[in-house]
């Protein structure tokens, strides 16, 4: 059986540290560094990501004598699917079927 | 600047040169964040990820390794070795030695096959067209003649008697011979020395050893 799409552990923690800061626009250095994630798997998820348009991506201007930098946040499609890994894990985390992170 | 520094921009550069064309701003933009490091040892490491990253959505694109056949192809080579090992082992079995060539020659010629198609596949781009590369890479009318030249070599074999000289090394020699682009040479012997040294292993521990009739 094939495997779903977008669930591998690395996916995860791309598009969880994308929602740390929804609107921010973020580097591929600095989400390396925020997932632990190297450069030869990171990228290929940001492709995947953006291809599914999960991912929002832009060319910034950088500092005089640099190229300009690609930065990426998540579209609202991006953002409702890390919402939901983040929901889903809050489940795991809380035994017992109350939804963890909801108002009781 | 450093070797390492320099090193990696070369790294950078090869993956640029790899990443598919429909990528050309993936590459631009893994570049871009490589020009952002201080560190020569971090710049390093990054390029290594982006040339994996590169080659990763290059052979994606390829869509020829397809496992099952790959599969198929070395459940052949596999089965082919076991009964080559039998055969070491008893004469009885020797009946089935020209089989177990076809076998292992049809599995390895598959696997051969498909590999020689995702190098021309990988190495296709806009103006170098697929089925052009692939003439340049690969002597297609020797693969249909593959089964062919095994059952040749079996019986060659069988007659001379002389099961551990290694006879079907000659048709490997050969082929790589004809192939006309001397690099892809590398591919097939990085491919039959490890065929060849599982064939010795099962020819040492496949004991008694029995000779072959004349």
């Amino acid at each position: 059986m094939a495997p779903k799409p977008n669930q591998s552990l690395q996916t995860r923690a791309v598009l969880s540290a994308l929602l740390e800061k929804p609107l921010s626009w973020r580097h591929g250095y600095d989400l390396s560094k925020a997932t632990g994630l190297k450069s030869g798997t990171l990228y290929p998820l940001l492709i995947r990501l953006s291809d599914q348009g999960l991912l929002d991506s832009k060319w910034e201007e950088a500092e005089p004598g640099r190229p300009p930098r690609h930065a990426y946040r998540l579209t609202a499609s991006g953002k409702a699917l890390a919402l939901s890994f983040d929901a889903e894990k809050g489940t795991r985390a809380a035994p017992g079927g109350k939804l963890a992170g909801k108002p009781a | 600047m450093t070797i390492a520094r320099r090193f990696a921009e070369r790294l950078i550069d090869h993956a640029a040169a790899v990443m598919p064309e429909r990528l050309s701003e993936w590459a631009e933009a893994m570049r871009a964040e490589f020009d952002t490091m201080p560190e020569d040892r971090e710049a390093l490491a990054w390029a290594v990820g982006c040339v994996w990253a590169s080659y990763r959505e290059r052979i994606e694109l390829m869509q020829i390794f397809s496992k099952s056949l790959l599969r198929a192809a070395a459940g052949f080579v596999a089965l082919a070795a076991s009964i080559h090992g039998l055969i070491w082992w008893s004469p009885r079995y020797v009946g089935l030695l020209v089989p177990a060539l076809s076998l292992f020659y049809g599995g390895v010629f598959a696997t051969l096959w498909l590999v020689e198609l995702a190098i021309a596949r990988f190495w296709t781009a806009p103006g170098k067209p697929f089925l052009k590369t692939l003439l340049r890479t690969t002597v297609l009318w020797l693969w249909p003649v593959g089964w062919e030249v095994s059952i040749f070599v079996g019986a060659w074999k069988a007659t001379l008697g002389y099961p551990h000289v290694h006879v079907d090394f000659i048709g490997f020699m050969l082929r790589i011979l004809i192939d006309r682009a001397g690099y892809f040479s590398f591919y097939f012997v990085a491919i039959f020395v490890p065929l060849l040294l599982c064939e010795l292993i099962i020819a040492s521990v496949s004991k008694p050893r029995s000779r072959l009739p004349a």
